[in-house]
Parts: structure tokens; C-alpha cells; sequence
């Protein structure tokens, strides 16, 4: 599964850890929710940053207190019309403050691209198999977006 | 009304672009029909029963002359010559070819016109009471606020993947003609005791297979805030809606399933999170987006017409078409005309390309050039002045418009059913033709008086019969079809749902049943009661029996 | 998925382009008349046309193909389902507007 930022293939320097592998002894390592709640100090005392996996059913707040250790996210489409982490990210980005790199995983669309960076994505890891030509020119393929509080390179009116 | 600047020609024009080249990748097989069907459907594209079937969004119901003449066109130029107008106060075509469809778009996007969001699992076109702007029962016109929504809801990047469809109505009378407690969210203008404006938030409402009355979530929403509060509730159902069943998914099942205090909780905390003044629009550019909806120059004129009493003295049928057709204008000397497009034995809320351009031009001659399409399938010219009302009605019946059954038995709400729906079990159309015939005699309609038949060719209840006074819904038992009655509902500011009285009848005797139905009434009733009224005072039980003891 | 059926089965879809419901044919083209299908008598036979409707999906030419079970009767193939029966009548209204002979295609490409 390639991962995509700004509608190009870039280089993936995390390693996802799954719930009973060793952790690595340095480098970025993502983990889930779970394994962070249960090993959580031997995560934060190792070399190399953290990051989560956090299922689309899972109240944003509820994590509200690891966002300071955590420098990536990665929230889960299970299917492309399964919209519930669109919320998570917005959620994320603006009363919970985070700042570190939001990644869209699974079944991701290069047509959803424009709307998953305004909520607040910077990385797609995807399993669809589309072209980067359909990548590159879908991100940008609006370049006027009418809803307020959101981010993105649209210029967005008034409202 | 509203007028696209720069910025919306821009949207709909790149909105356009976008399918175009959706289009081409899914005829080349870049997309498969599982990618490209959310994104088509989103873009107003069916696939139905015979063919594909095209949704044309008309926001709150508002269009103007040339635009109706855009739509003239494309049903002469892409599709069979015809048009049907919705129960959301839209446009279908029923016949256009996959590969047309962006072109028709770029038509469409010429005279301001999209088919963004008439499907999908998205929020859908706002709705609005057909008087809006024009009504003498008018607080505040609900307009603005529509296409504040409209706007706000374009695209919107967060609730494009909703658990189901979305559906918002808004009124500004103290009537309400946009059923907004049959929506998942119904909004209604209002003032408090300090004469300001704002809104009552209604959530939960629907038809379908399991219709509700949507729920009281806010008594009092100040109107500058709308947006934030929307939001807040769209992200609750964004998160908590069901998505493991697609017949629980709409946020009525939300709001049952928590109860509407715990929903309205969940609400109220989400909205305290929300940092409103990201969010919400200056008042700029509200003001700027309510200019468009000022009224039009009006002429300066007493409200009594001599030329039209003398009219009404001389036709008799002019004067029982105005008695049906005409709604009381807040300017003096205006009135509100609205047409039939129920012709009896018709097809309920078709229009073919010939018929939309004389309301076109009747809009542009005598109605300031605006007209409104109305969720019970009927058209409007809201701005017609007293004096020029004859010749209107005149210029109608040349063009088969000047029925004068508005609010009658034989104006009947119907869904397409199975003739063209790929979800429904059984054909409405037919049946309503059936029951206009039988009981389309004028003096007959007028005794009988204000009756609403509305007729769904399945569960998903697209005829909003839950919210007929008789409602009918089209099933189908071992290859026959068969057709379940419902009594008492009602979508005004009264709503109720409909009652089914018992088993079902066949296509063969429903009519039979239904005029049972209308004759025990008329027989029955005490003083000027509507068929309503007497239903709910005296219940089922007469209908019943005049219905089901001879069988 | 071949449905455990008693009868006799023929392939549906709807073309790509237009939308239009159309039936396989003996000679692998896709054509609007149910008379002219192909009809399969055994659950082999039934899986060979559902490959076939795979095929034409891939090829982009089809969507959503299915069997319908029918009845051989002198009138030509009757769907057994009620819908389907609907589904290749055409719509029952404006007829003005929506007949069959008006602007139908003959044989899919």
C-alpha cells in the first residue's frame, strides 16, 4: 500500500507494530490504541516517535491526555463511505490541538483527497489501486470550498 | 433570488470539470462501479429500473424563467421531452445516457443550476415552504437561511460520507408547507419576546419504513448562530448514526435509540466544543446573501382589482379555479398563483418541455420572473399582480395548467413507483391516475374539499404517504401487487402519521376502497368539517367498516 | 451467486452507457430483448453466463448483472419475479413519451 502526501508516493519511515510483535529498538513506530494503553511507559521510554492507530469508532476526547506523546495518528477507513473518521480528524486538528501528521488508512479514494486534507489529513495510505496521475490532479481539482473552519489550499468565501 | 457570483460560478463549473473526468475513467474502466456509484450519486445520477435517471437540485424550490427554459431544453435535447417534479422540490429526468450527463451538467451550470447532492449519503437540497418571500402568514422569509445552507452544505468536507441521506426543510410562516417534522432536521423561523429572530430545532423526523415525528432539540436557536448548531448535530450523526443497517441509519433512529434528551445532550456538548466564530459566516455575508431575496419592485397598488372581481362575476370558471388556485400575496394586490400539474388522469407532477415553457414565460411576463416548485409536485408563480390573473389562467389552460383541484382529492402526491424506480414493489403512478378518474368530477371534488391522497410505490415512502390524510403504499405479494391504506396523516404544522386501517387491496379494487373512504366521509361529516378533522375526531372505525364489511 | 432455482435462467443487466436493461445472447452481444437470450438449464451453465456478465463489468460495459429465473411459455421467456416482469415491460405511463419503439437501440455493440 503506497503512502501519499500532496499526491505523490513518498517513503513510509514508520513501522506499524502490531499488538505481540518486539517493539524496534529505535526508529518511528506506530502502534494501537490498545498496545498504547498497556505498555504505554515502555513506548514513551524507547528512541523514536510514536504514533496511533485509532479506530473510527473511538471518541476523539477520550485520548485527549496521550495527543502530547503521540506525533501521528492514523485514523481507519473501513470503507470509503464510512465517513466517521473525517469527524475524528476535524476533532483533532481544532479543539484538540493536534499538530503531528494525521494519516487516512484503508479504503481511501483519490476522489475523497480534497476533502480528507481540508478536515485536516496529511497522509493517505491507501489500498485502492489508482493512478498518481488521478492523485495528483484530484487533490486540486476544486480550487473553491464554501465551509468555514477548515483547512486546505481552497480559498474559501465568506462562508 | 439568489444570483451566482464568480466564486459559485467557479464551484459549479470545477464541480462539472470533476465529473467530467470521472466519467471518462469510469467508462475506461479506471473506476469500478463501486468507486464511481457514491461518486455519481452525488452528482444526482441514478441508475433506475429501465435506465438511468438524472435529479436536478432546484434550491428551496426557486428558479426563474430561463432556467425553467434550461430544463425545457435539456428534456428536449438529452432526454424524452418531459420533466417530474419532485416531493423535494426537484427535477427528474428520466432517461438520460451516461456519457451526456457532464454536458448536461455544463448546461445546467450555465444558468446557475447544479445536480450536486440530490443523492447520495449526503446532505440533500434544503427545502423550503413554496410561499417563501411572498406569504401573508410570513414571519421571516426562510430564503436566506436556505441558501446559507445550501451553500454551507455544498460539498461539504467533513459530511460527505454520512450514515444515510440528509434532509433539511426550513419555514418562516406560523403554517408550515415544508413538513419540517417529517425531516432529519426542520427548522422554524420564529420570534422571541424581544422581537428578535431565531429558530426551533427540530431533529428526527422521516417517512420510510419507519416514520417519526422529529423530536424538539432547541426551542429557541439565535438565527446568527444556525451554522455552528448544524454543525454540531451533523457531527454527532457523522459519528453515532448506524452504520451497520442501512434501513436504521437515518438520524430518527439516533434520536430514538438515545431518547431525545440524551441526543440533545450529545448536541448541546458538541456545540460548546465547536469555536463558533471559525465557523460561522460575518454578517456581511448574510447580509449580502439576503439582499438577493429583497422584494421585488412591486407596484404600488390597492389590493382590490376591478378588472379581476368583474372577471370572477363573469366566469365561472375562473372563479373556481382562483377559489383553489390562488393564496393570499403580503403585497396588496398580488396574489400567489399556484398550478395544478395534475391533470386528471394524469401523471401526478409531470411537466412536459412545452408546458415548461409557458411557465416560463408567464414567470418572466407576470410573476417578476420567478417561480417555485412545491414538495406536493405542484408549481408557482408567486408574484402575480390581481389585474394580470386572468390572463394567466387564460395562457394556463391553453397549456393543460389550470386544473382547478389544488388541495383536492385528485391532486395526489406520487412517487414514480414501479413504472421507473428501481427500489420500489409496486406502480403508483396508475393508481392515482385510477382514483383521479373516479373521483375527478369538479362539482364531486369541491363537495368532497381539501383532500390529500399520497401514494409511495414502496416502503421508502418517496409519496410521503405517512403524511396523506389517506395515504397509499404499493406492496407486492406473490407477483401480484397490492396496496395498504393509511388514514389521518398529515405533514403541516399539525403532523401526524397515517393509520393503516387493515389488509390490503388489490390494483383492481383499491379505487373501490378509496372512494369508500371518500364517501363515508361525505356522508358522515358534521357542519364544514375537512376529511382530517373528521378522521380525527371520529377515528378509523367508519371508514372500516364501509371499506371492509361489504368484502 | 447462481440462486438454487427449479427453471430455466437467462443473464440481465443494465448497459453502462445508457442504462438500459439488456440480456446475454447466444453469441456473447448484449440485446434488449429477453426472447433472444441465452438461456441456461443448469447451475454449470447458469455460472457460465454470470462469468460472462463479469466479464462485460470489467470490460466496462455492464453494470450490476444478475440471472432471472423465467418461464418458457408461447408468448417467448416470462420472468418468474414480478419485477423483472416490469423491469423489461417498460414503464406503464406516458406511453407518449416512454415506447418501446420509440428511440429504443435494437442490439447492444
Amino acid at each position: 500500500m503506497p503512502l501519499i502526501r500532496d499526491g505523490q508516493i513518498i517513503e513510509d519511515t514508520w513501522t506499524l507494530v502490531d499488538d505481540v510483535e518486539p517493539l524496534p529498538a529505535s526508529g518511528d513506530i506506530i502502534v494501537s490504541l490498545d498496545r498504547f494503553l498497556n505498555e504505554g511507559p515502555v513506548l514513551l521510554a524507547r528512541e523514536g516517535r510514536l504514533g496511533l492507530v485509532v479506530d473510527n469508532a473511538i471518541d476523539p476526547d477520550d485520548i485527549r491526555e496521550f495527543l502530547q506523546h503521540v506525533d501521528l495518528i492514523a485514523l481507519e477507513f473501513p470503507a470509503f463511505t464510512d465517513g466517521r473518521a473525517y469527524s475524528q480528524a476535524h476533532q483533532l486538528r481544532t479543539h484538540l490541538g493536534f499538530k503531528g501528521e494525521l494519516r487516512a488508512t484503508g479504503a481511501v479514494l483519490a476522489d475523497q483527497a480534497a476533502f480528507l486534507t481540508r478536515v485536516g489529513f496529511d497522509t493517505f495510505h491507501t489500498e485502492s489501486n489508482q493512478p498518481m496521475d488521478v492523485w495528483k490532479s484530484a487533490a486540486g481539482s476544486m480550487s473553491v470550498a464554501y465551509q468555514r473552519g477548515y483547512g486546505g489550499p481552497q480559498a474559501t468565501r465568506r462562508i | 433570488m439568489y444570483r451566482y457570483d464568480e466564486f459559485d460560478a467557479t464551484f459549479v463549473r470545477e464541480r462539472v470539470k470533476q465529473f467530467r473526468d470521472q466519467v471518462e475513467r469510469r467508462v475506461k474502466g479506471e473506476l469500478t462501479e463501486e468507486q464511481f456509484r457514491p461518486l455519481r450519486l452525488m452528482n444526482g445520477l441514478y441508475l433506475q429500473l429501465h435506465a438511468y435517471m438524472l435529479r436536478v437540485a432546484v434550491p428551496y424550490g426557486t428558479l426563474n424563467s430561463r432556467q425553467m427554459n434550461q430544463l425545457a431544453m435539456i428534456a428536449d435535447k438529452y432526454d424524452r421531452g418531459y420533466g417530474h417534479f419532485t416531493t423535494r422540490q426537484n427535477i427528474q429526468y428520466n432517461w438520460p445516457r451516461l456519457p451526456d450527463v457532464p454536458d448536461i451538467l455544463s448546461d445546467l451550470a450555465v444558468v446557475e443550476m447544479h445536480a450536486i447532492q440530490t443523492s447520495g449519503n449526503c446532505i440533500r437540497n434544503v427545502t423550503a415552504d413554496q410561499w417563501a418571500g411572498v406569504a401573508a402568514d410570513e414571519i421571516e422569509d426562510p430564503r436566506p437561511y436556505a441558501e446559507l445552507m445550501r451553500q454551507w452544505s455544498s460539498l461539504h468536507p467533513e459530511f460527505s460520507f454520512l450514515p444515510r441521506k440528509f434532509k433539511i426543510a426550513v419555514t418562516g410562516a406560523t403554517a408550515d408547507r415544508a413538513a419540517i417534522a417529517y425531516h432529519d432536521i426542520g427548522l422554524r423561523l420564529k420570534r422571541n419576546a424581544q422581537g428578535e429572530i431565531g429558530f426551533e430545532v427540530l431533529v428526527g423526523g422521516g417517512m420510510g419504513r419507519t416514520p417519526m415525528l422529529a423530536a424538539r432539540v432547541r426551542d429557541w436557536l439565535p438565527k446568527n448562530e444556525l451554522l455552528a448548531y448544524l454543525e454540531a448535530i451533523m457531527r454527532v450523526y457523522n459519528l453515532h448514526g448506524r452504520r451497520d443497517n442501512k434501513y436504521k441509519a437515518r438520524i430518527k433512529i439516533l434520536v430514538h435509540e438515545l431518547g431525545a434528551e440524551e441526543f440533545t445532550r450529545q448536541v448541546e456538548d458538541e456545540y460548546a466544543r465547536i469555536d463558533a466564530p471559525q465557523v460561522l459566516p460575518p454578517e456581511q455575508e448574510f447580509a449580502r446573501i439576503a439582499a438577493y431575496f429583497a422584494p421585488p419592485a412591486y407596484d404600488d397598488m390597492p389590493d382590490e382589482d376591478a378588472d379581476f372581481k368583474q372577471a370572477l362575476a363573469d366566469n365561472r370558471e375562473f372563479s373556481h379555479w382562483v377559489e383553489r388556485s390562488l393564496a393570499t400575496h403580503r403585497q396588496p394586490g398580488y396574489a400567489i398563483v399556484n398550478i395544478s400539474l395534475k391533470p386528471i388522469g394524469g401523471v401526478p407532477g409531470d411537466a412536459s418541455s412545452a408546458q415548461m415553457r409557458a411557465v416560463a414565460e408567464l414567470a418572466r411576463t407576470y410573476s417578476h420572473d420567478e417561480i417555485r416548485v412545491t414538495h406536493e409536485q405542484n408549481l408557482v408563480l408567486p408574484n402575480v399582480r390581481k389585474h394580470d390573473v386572468f390572463a394567466v389562467w387564460q395562457a394556463l389552460k391553453e397549456h393543460k395548467l389550470a386544473d382547478s383541484n389544488l388541495g383536492l382529492v385528485t391532486d395526489i402526491i406520487s412517487c414514480p413507483g414501479l413504472d421507473y424506480c428501481a427500489l420500489a414493489t409496486a406502480r403508483s403512478i396508475p393508481i392515482a391516475q385510477d382514483i383521479s378518474k373516479r373521483l375527478g368530477d369538479m362539482k364531486r371534488q369541491r363537495e368532497i374539499g381539501d383532500l390529500k391522497i399520497k401514494i409511495s410505490g414502496c416502503i421508502n415512502a418517496c409519496g410521503h404517504h405517512h403524511a396523506g390524510h389517506i395515504g397509499i403504499l404499493g406492496l407486492e405479494k406473490r407477483g401480484e401487487e397490492y396496496y395498504q391504506i393509511t388514514l389521518g396523516g398529515s405533514g403541516d404544522e399539525n403532523a401526524s402519521v397515517g393509520e393503516i386501517i387493515g389488509p390490503g387491496f388489490s390494483s383492481e379494487t383499491v379505487t373501490d376502497a378509496v372512494e369508500a373512504i371518500v364517501d363515508t366521509y361525505v356522508a358522515q361529516r358534521q357542519g364544514d368539517e375537512t376529511f382530517l378533522s373528521f378522521y380525527r375526531r371520529v377515528g378509523a372505525e367508519p371508514f372500516k367498516e364501509a371499506v371492509y364489511a361489504t368484502h | 451467486m447462481a440462486k438454487k432455482t427449479k427453471g430455466p435462467q437467462v443473464l440481465t443487466g443494465n448497459l453502462l452507457g445508457d442504462g438500459m436493461v439488456v440480456f446475454l445472447g447466444p453469441d456473447g452481444s448484449w440485446r434488449n430483448d429477453i426472447d433472444t437470450a441465452q438461456i441456461a438449464r443448469s447451475q454449470e451453465d447458469a455460472a457460465t453466463l454470470e462469468t460472462e456478465g463479469a466479464d462485460a463489468v470489467r470490460a466496462s460495459l455492464l453494470v450490476d448483472p444478475y440471472l432471472v429465473e423465467v418461464e418458457e411459455t408461447e408468448n417467448g421467456l416470462v420472468p418468474v419475479e414480478f419485477r423483472e416482469r416490469r423491469r423489461i415491460s417498460g414503464p406503464s405511463v406516458n406511453l407518449e413519451f416512454n415506447s418501446r419503439a420509440n428511440g429504443q437501440p435494437a442490439f447492444a455493440a
